[in-house]
């Protein structure tokens, strides 16, 4: 009954306090990006945490290892110096 | 069980208006975490599960602080939770047997828990000190089941077909008997609203719609159509006739650790 899960992976990033930096914590699968938002605040629930944000995965462009989970997102011809 | 302004354990004697409202609020929120519980695990995504099991954990946090709000109205808190028969309960009846399936889940977070919702905004917005202290914080944590639930509720509705037949169903089958308990049409509430301990009917039925309306539209739900269900109402309990399963009473009892209770 449940539609075909046709799910996204968010990268979850979170800082503790106002002026830390803001700190890749994990990711979550998700069909959208409200429920990325419900995931993420509730898988990553262990800290008070001041700042939570999600970001897709498909959004990351990776600067100077062309090689890892964001190699898809590469530019053309954008594989590295 | 003593209590000042009734008894919930003794029939003989109806608790008062105030306690009514706490004792409802509070096993409503203690049944929807057991349903919720029954899904961490067999729901769609890991996700999904893990936001189930965060979902029930606040709502038995929530039921926790609601109980100890009977203290000083004269009950035992403890006897409250942990001795009482299923007809006893004042849960909402949408809750008395577990969800059948992922639809009857999200149709419960979306109608039963959002009415919850509206009546916790109801009951904080009145003047009962301990419930305009502690009831924000609850429904800072209620933000996300509310997410959870309208973006479920959109996903299965938007995939139209059985999955939006279903959750139709589902939705419809909770909301008569849940629009009654929210709006109970009877003295002890009309009592309740006279010495503003929560808001007028018909702001809560107002807020109901802005909450539910628009979601459950999207179901083929004409939300101002359906009639509260007010056949058999007990107004003791403040809710229409049944109880909650046996199995989910003995697991918010906690009787299988009733031996170890250490409080």
């Amino acid at each position: 009954m449940t539609p075909g899960i046709d799910e996204s992976v968010y990268e979850v990033f979170a800082r503790k306090s106002r002026g830390d930096p803001l700190r890749h914590i994990g990711y979550v699968d998700a069909p959208g990006a409200e429920l990325a938002r419900v995931y993420a605040w509730k898988t990553y629930d262990e800290e008070n945490w001041f700042e939570m944000c999600v970001v897709p995965r498909s959004a990351v462009i990776p600067v100077n290892r062309p090689e890892g989970p964001w190699a898809p997102n590469l530019p053309a011809g954008g594989d590295g110096p | 069980m003593t209590g000042a302004g009734g008894d919930a354990g003794d029939r003989e004697t109806a608790p008062a208006p105030l306690s009514r409202h706490i004792l409802t609020l509070a096993d409503t929120k203690r049944l929807l975490g057991i349903r919720y519980s029954d899904w961490i695990l067999g729901s769609p995504s890991i996700e999904t599960g893990i936001a189930a099991s965060s979902m029930a954990q606040d709502e038995w946090g929530h039921a926790r602080l609601l109980y100890a709000m009977l203290k000083k109205q004269g009950f035992d808190p403890f006897e409250v939770e942990h001795t009482r028969p299923a007809g006893r309960y004042y849960s909402v009846p949408a809750l008395d047997r577990p969800f059948a399936d992922w639809a009857d889940f999200t149709a419960a977070v979306v109608v039963v828990d959002g009415a919850l919702s509206v009546a916790l905004e109801s009951f904080a917005a009145g003047n009962f000190a301990l419930a305009r202290s502690r009831i924000p914080k609850m429904l800072a944590e209620e933000e996300y089941h509310g997410r959870f639930g309208f973006a479920w509720f959109s996903r299965l509705a938007e995939a139209g077909g059985e999955a939006k037949a279903r959750l139709s169903e589902a939705a419809l089958a909770m909301l008569p008997s849940t629009l009654a308990w929210l709006l109970p049409d009877d003295d002890a509430y009309a009592s309740l609203v006279a010495e503003g301990r929560v808001l007028p009917e018909d702001r809560v039925r107002e807020r109901c719609l802005e909450r539910l309306a628009a979601v459950l539209a999207q179901a083929g739900i004409a939300l101002a159509g359906v009639r509260p269900a007010r056949k058999g109402w007990d107004p003791e309990r403040r809710r229409g006739p049944g109880a909650p399963g046996e199995e989910a009473v003995e697991r918010a009892r906690g009787d299988r650790n009733r031996s170890l209770f250490v409080e």
